[in-house]
């Protein structure tokens, strides 16, 4: 081989003062093609000495852009992480106020220490905006809950009430038979006695009472007329008209009772919906936090990666470096000696 | 064989196969094989990955659509109990009418229509009974949706994990081969570098 002495300094020190981006192309870097594809008489030391030069200018440029990108990927996934934990802590912020709030009787008994308050101490001016916050504090799903409860036990004691007392228009039997059936499957239906099938059964009894009913009514009907032959010389009893006056207005209680706690339902469902959507958001985003936090700490241990396997390569490439001078320095000498 | 200036990046294992070297022969295979293991178990964590999102979007749905659910049972609940009511609040006037009514066939008449009230509000309830029976099924099944693929979506974390934690040994695995590349490069080029000196 060909060896001629190395002129200047050593490639390690050139390495540190040569200008980034100068051996951009390593073809123009290395001097010649043949110096790469080792030509008809092979690479001369200066011709290696610049494809290794070029090499250490490769990786420092890869290295720098490798880890330019890998910062930016781990900054990138840590800015989503943050704003999907950030989206996490909404909904459950979210959550908290789809469940909770005050009672039916602390809101009204808010309502009404506030007005009579502004009423005593002759506030009357305050009192409308008093009264409309604290009715807007009313809007939550503890009110609307308790609401409901207590419309559903005002209904079910004014149902009972009303059937004692109106028993004889369907026959007393027809309707306890449809008062039971009703009531087994409401009790079906809330205690879930009978696990998951207990909506069906529930709902199956209650319908059983309807069917049951309708023929009462029908019944009802039919003899209407001949009852009516019957009764239209006569009138009816004072006591049966009492207990029929009183039987209605237990109705007409139950029917306003119920119609309030279908109203509360409403809010409740509407407020359980909004919970659970929230839930669904947060557990996407605390998902989506996850795998972002997963994707950045993957990402970090790559630079790592990246960094040592360059810190690796440049380490090779100066031995090979300080190995290409000792193999010059000996050519040099055995040229001289020669 | 001729002492290269092979450095950790630039190492070719098809050359390195080809040259004869046992011990680069058996690093160039460590490499290989290490590559090709890093780049499967990649793409095993990347399938993974992908698996734990769509079980991750699922779940979420099945939640979403539960919330759908209740409240469109809600709302349904709510208007079958004011309908209901309503027929009873009809039907307690057909009683007050009737009571009060002078004529008997009238007030038959009435306590009849009373009835029809009563009846159809107790039928509408049971049947807005049914509809949150099929209401509640659903919900549980989407309950049940949304745990199966938060399962799926844990599972498949997991083996992402474990695939991304094998490729790193891998890329360690590759980074000792290279090494050991290195290093029988170096005593080459020591072994040349000596005959050099004594020639």
């Amino acid at each position: 081989m060909g060896l001629t002495p190395i002129q200047g300094s050593t490639r390690g020190e050139r390495l540190a003062t040569t200008p980034p981006g100068r051996f951009a192309d390593p073809l123009a870097a290395a001097g010649s093609a043949d110096a790469l594809s080792g030509g008809v008489s092979g690479p001369t030391p200066l011709d290696i000495e610049n494809v290794l030069s070029a090499m250490a200018a490769l990786l420092l440029a890869d290295r720098s852009s490798d880890e330019r990108a890998g910062a930016a990927a781990v900054q990138s996934d840590r800015q989503q992480t943050q704003e999907a934990l950030q989206k996490q802590m909404q909904e459950i912020e979210r959550e908290a106020r789809d469940t909770g709030g005050h009672g039916f009787f602390s809101c009204i008994g808010k309502l009404l220490k506030d007005v009579s308050a502004d009423v005593t101490q002759l506030h009357i001016g305050r009192l409308p905006g008093d009264a409309l916050s604290d009715v807007e504090a009313c809007d939550n799903p503890k009110f609307w809950s308790d609401l409901e409860v207590g419309a559903k036990a005002v209904s079910a004691i004014a149902a009972a009430a009303a059937t004692v007392c109106t028993a004889g228009a369907a026959g007393p039997l027809v309707v306890a038979v449809a008062v039971a059936l009703s009531a087994a499957g409401w009790a079906v239906q809330e205690t879930r006695w009978l696990g998951s099938a207990s909506g069906w059964v529930g709902g199956g009894l209650a319908l059983a009472g309807a069917a049951v009913s309708c023929g009462g009514a029908l019944a009802a009907s039919s003899t209407a007329a001949a009852t009516a032959l019957a009764q239209s010389a006569s009138t009816t009893t004072n006591s049966t008209s009492l207990a029929q006056t009183a039987g209605a207005a237990a109705t007409m209680t139950g029917a306003g009772a119920t119609i309030v706690s279908a109203a509360a339902h409403l809010g409740v469902s509407g407020y359980q919906a909004d919970d659970l959507q929230a839930q669904a958001e947060a557990q996407a985003a605390a998902s989506s936090a996850t795998l972002f936090a997963q994707m950045e700490q993957w990402a970090i241990d790559s630079l790592s990666e990246q960094v040592r396997s360059h810190c690796d390569a440049m380490a090779v490439l100066t031995d090979t470096i300080q190995t290409s001078n000792r193999e010059a320095l000996v050519a040099a000498r055995s040229l001289s000696r020669g | 064989m001729q002492v290269s200036s092979t450095t950790g990046s630039s190492f070719d294992p098809q050359l390195a196969i080809r040259a004869g070297d046992i011990g680069e022969e058996a690093a160039a295979l460590a490499v290989q094989g290490g590559l090709q293991s890093e780049t499967t178990e990649n793409d095993i964590a990347s399938s993974q990955e992908q698996i734990e999102a769509t079980a991750s979007s699922a779940q979420v749905q099945a939640m979403r659509a539960k919330a759908e659910e209740v409240r469109t049972a809600g709302i349904l609940d709510g208007c079958v109990g004011m309908t209901a009511g309503a027929l009873q609040a009809g039907s307690a006037a057909c009683d007050v009418a009737a009571t009060a009514s002078a004529s008997g066939i009238a007030a038959g008449r009435l306590r009849a229509d009373g009835e029809w009230f009563k009846a159809a509000a107790t039928g509408l309830e049971g049947g807005g009974k049914l509809a949150d029976a099929f209401f509640a099924g659903s919900e549980l099944s989407d309950d049940a949706t949304a745990k199966a693929q938060a399962d799926v979506a844990d599972r498949a974390s997991q083996a992402a994990k474990e695939a991304h934690d094998a490729a790193s040994a891998d890329l360690g695995v590759v980074g000792g081969a290279l090494g050991a590349a290195a290093q029988i490069e170096q005593a080459n080029a020591n072994v040349n570098l000596a005959v050099a000196q004594r020639v």
